[in-house]
């Protein structure tokens, strides 16, 4: 077992929001040729059949309004633009866009992408530690359904935003950790903001939560659990004694500057705790890609062994969860990986692996669990990631550190 | 252990970014958050439920004032403490 491996003791995830890979990460290619981003000369048909390329405008905040559709539908238009061959061709994001203001000039946005220099925190990470270029959002669309796939592995058969009914055998990793005698924590950012996981995990297994708060002072202590999963903060509010707390989430038109500061804050908690540092994966990734245009086709993959059916996909088709969803930014953060390491994708026929959220329990259960039979049958199938970590710990003289302005 | 020297300078949002008014409709993902935590409301013994109606959450800030208010009956171990430090 490689050193690095061997010295695991804590797999902490942070899952952002609704930002594609290409939009994010697409410009490190410029720097990186082995890293899948653009190469600018992409391009998407609107409305008037002109083609809109990729262009480094995106902004910060006050840009995608209205919030660009990610419902199943309308992915299911930006990956094959309405054609009847069911080719995936990453041709219909405009067009969806555009759907919904009817404003060609304004859809044309969707294809706006992140210069590496606006994001020094997820390029940086992304350069010095392992960025993915294949990991998949778990469906063809919105929020809930694939933050599901983090926490069980599955769906149970939903592609929309409601409550979702977990079904056995299949328990959620945090269950399945602590019925094996492990430590776990949901860490959300505060009681405003709350958790995505209120219907089946908060009001059944409050004990499974902590805030963001209690993150930092876990990692401080050395206290954290064998695995935390964190949400970041979902709406702009007051704290109590009247500051300003910006949602740090990512999704459209939230601040993606103050979530830079949030991935640096996780990070440096971590960082900061010499033991912990050592001890610790930190896997940054994004629940979806909300609707904005990335390059890559989703592969086919394992079906779920469920189906939606046609009134839930609103596409006149049901769904058989055999594809997955659009490609969002993945960074594997730890010492003992090498810099910059770039995990190869499906650009890669050969060695290419498609990483998804059902990778995230098939790993941690497999690090910490071993053999876990009642697992749905993406997450058997799912690629789990800590064959990155190898023998050398880096020097911190080699480690980024970040220093908010 | 020696402290990194590759430090990496973060800038903070513009000022102004804060927007607490932001019409809860334009974001998909907390309007649905809300309706989670009515659902849930709907189960809770009738001393526990807040009285805000869905159709008066209009804005982020509405919307944060009821998930407080929801997350210390659901969550009461943390919800007192709150958070009263912004990120640094």
């Amino acid at each position: 077992m490689p050193a690095g491996l061997d010295n695991l003791k804590h797999i902490v995830v942070l899952m952002m929001e609704n930002r594609s890979f290409d939009h994010m990460l697409g410009g490190l290619k410029a720097l990186d040729s082995r890293i899948n981003g653009l190469t600018g000369a992409e391009t998407n048909p609107d409305t008037n059949g002109e083609p809109a390329p990729v262009l480094p405008n995106a902004a910060f905040q006050s840009q995608l309004d209205p919030d660009p559709d990610h419902h199943f539908a309308a992915v299911d238009k930006q990956i094959f633009d309405g054609a009847s061959s069911r080719v995936p061709s990453m041709q219909g994001f405009v067009k969806s866009y555009w759907d919904q203001r009817r404003d060609v000039t304004h859809s044309r946005k969707i294809m706006y992408y992140f210069a590496p220099d606006s994001l020094p925190v997820l390029t940086s990470l992304a350069r010095s530690f392992a960025v993915f270029n294949g990991w998949f959002s778990s469906i063809p669309g919105p929020t809930i359904c694939n933050r599901a796939f983090a926490h069980y592995g599955t769906s149970f058969g939903s592609v929309t935003m409601d409550p979702f009914v977990v079904r056995p055998p299949y328990l959620s990793v945090y269950d399945r950790l602590l019925n094996g005698g492990r430590t776990t924590k949901l860490y959300y950012f505060d009681p405003a903001s709350s958790t995505m996981e209120v219907v089946n995990l908060l009001s059944r297994q409050p004990a499974v939560f902590g805030t963001f708060d209690q993150f930092l002072e876990d990692c401080g202590r050395g206290t954290l659990p064998d695995y935390s999963f964190i949400e970041p903060n979902y709406t702009d509010h007051e704290a109590e004694d009247g500051a300003e707390l910006l949602a740090s989430d990512q999704h459209p038109d939230h601040n993606v500057q103050q979530g830079e500061i949030f991935i640096a804050s996780v990070y440096s908690a971590i960082q900061q705790n010499p033991n912990l540092w050592t001890s610790t994966a930190l896997l940054i990734v994004y629940d979806e890609h909300g609707g904005i245009y990335d390059h890559v086709p989703p592969p086919a993959c394992t079906p779920d062994g469920c189906a939606a059916p046609a009134s839930a996909t609103g596409t006149g088709a049901p769904f058989q969860f055999d594809r997955l969803g659009v490609r969002v930014p993945a960074i594997l953060v730890s010492p003992w990986i090498a810099r910059a390491t770039v995990v190869a994708g499906p650009e890669d026929p050969v060695n290419g692996r498609a990483f998804e959220h059902a990778s995230i329990p098939a790993t941690v259960t497999e690090h910490f669990l071993g053999a876990f039979e009642n697992r749905s049958p993406r997450e058997k199938a799912a690629p789990t990631f800590l064959s990155l970590l190898g023998d050398t710990l880096r020097p911190m003289s080699d480690i980024p550190a970040f220093h908010i302005d | 252990m020696a402290t990194p020297t590759h430090v990496i300078r973060v800038p903070r949002p513009e000022p102004g970014a804060f927007n607490p008014h932001r019409p809860l409709k334009k974001n998909a993902l907390l309007l649905h958050q809300v309706r989670h935590f009515k659902k849930i409301e709907r189960r809770l013994p009738k001393h526990q439920k807040t009285g805000i109606p869905l159709g008066a959450i209009r804005t982020e800030a509405q919307a944060a004032e009821y998930l407080r208010k929801m997350m210390a009956v659901l969550h009461p171990q943390t919800a007192a403490a709150g958070r009263s430090e912004p990120l640094p």
